[in-house]
């Protein structure tokens, strides 16, 4: 099954991915990381979630930027975890000296291609449309190329979650999602250990 | 009155073209610097622009928006939900982010239809 999930930051989004995309393996479970170490703050932060996976039997592709060769080496019958489309777009938005105005259409292709060749992915990304703050124009062009490639993703996707504070709203996909095999974590609370 | 609610670039005004079948002519463009309300119009895109404008220009949006609805009772307002998010440091901003919320309830009290867009995707919320 295909899920998009989003929400605010630090409200245990990753987490919840990381259960739903393991609680639909059938055969390998791969994590697609998409965060290009800048800094000591990026290293760190990627060795907080190395050691989160760790024994969950995650295989790491990393993938920074041209999502669409994520595939490769990877059996797509596997069960995905992309976290997440946030990162991707910046990368492709500043992988060069100029900024880059395709990125989004670029992602949205991308992902769509290899939605098309796999079965169950789960796909995180970050709800950052909501606040009062007057944003620059380069800001405001990457909210607004990440929303195109959120709503590109939650209609490709069956199911649409957004996770508010542990609590998990559904918007599309409600039946399926109660239904499935993940009847342990469709209860609309949670909590992250 | 329908309110649509959401976030920035969720989709609000595409559904209202579509779900209401209407044309781009027919919307009227709200902006920051402009606290009057079309007087030919009945759906209002970025209302919260209209609210930072009343702000500025320290006039009573709900009294304005009352004489609006009594013209136009079946109009669709459009609003960015501005709420959520770290608290701006400006006071200004956050004086507007609150005038907004002040409005919104308000006005979703007292209306027909509130739907809400999240990643294109409309949720009714009344």
């Amino acid at each position: 099954m295909k899920v998009f999930i989003s929400g605010g930051c630090k409200n245990g989004k990753s987490y919840y991915a990381q259960r739903l995309a393991k609680e639909q393996q059938k055969k390998d479970l791969y994590y697609v990381a998409t965060m290009r170490p800048g800094d000591e703050e990026d290293i760190e932060r990627i060795q907080r979630h190395i050691r989160e996976r760790e024994g969950w039997g995650f295989t790491t592709v990393e993938q920074y930027e041209d999502v669409d060769q994520m595939l490769q080496g990877c059996d797509p019958q596997g069960s995905f975890l992309l976290d997440s489309v946030t990162a991707l777009l910046a990368n492709e938005m500043f992988k060069g000296e100029e900024v880059n105005d395709a990125a989004g259409d670029k992602i949205c292709w991308d992902l769509l291609k290899v939605m098309e060749e796999i079965e169950d992915i789960v796909i995180v990304s970050d709800y950052i449309y909501s606040d009062s703050i007057v944003y620059d124009p380069l800001t405001e062009q990457y909210r607004r190329e990440l929303a195109q490639i959120d709503k590109a993703a939650a209609a490709g996707c069956d199911v649409v979650l957004e996770v508010v504070y542990s609590n998990v709203i559904v918007h599309k996909g409600g039946e399926l999602f109660e239904t499935n095999h993940w009847r342990s974590l469709s209860r609309k609370t949670y909590v992250c250990p | 009155m329908k309110l649509i609610i959401g976030g920035a670039y969720q989709g609000k005004l595409t559904y209202v073209l579509e779900e209401y079948r209407v044309d781009q002519d027919e919307i009227y463009y709200a902006s920051k610097t402009c606290s009057e309300l079309p007087e030919d119009k009945k759906i209002v895109y970025h209302l919260e622009q209209w609210v930072m404008a009343c702000q500025q220009e320290r006039r009573d949006a709900l009294e304005l928006l009352k004489v609006y609805l009594q013209r136009f009772p079946d109009a669709v307002l459009i609003c960015e939900d501005v709420s959520c998010g770290v608290v701006p440091a400006d006071p200004m901003v956050r004086q507007w982010r609150e005038a907004v919320g002040r409005c919104m309830a308000v006005l979703s009290q007292g209306a027909d239809e509130v739907v809400r867009l999240f990643c294109g995707i409309p949720a009714q919320l009344k």
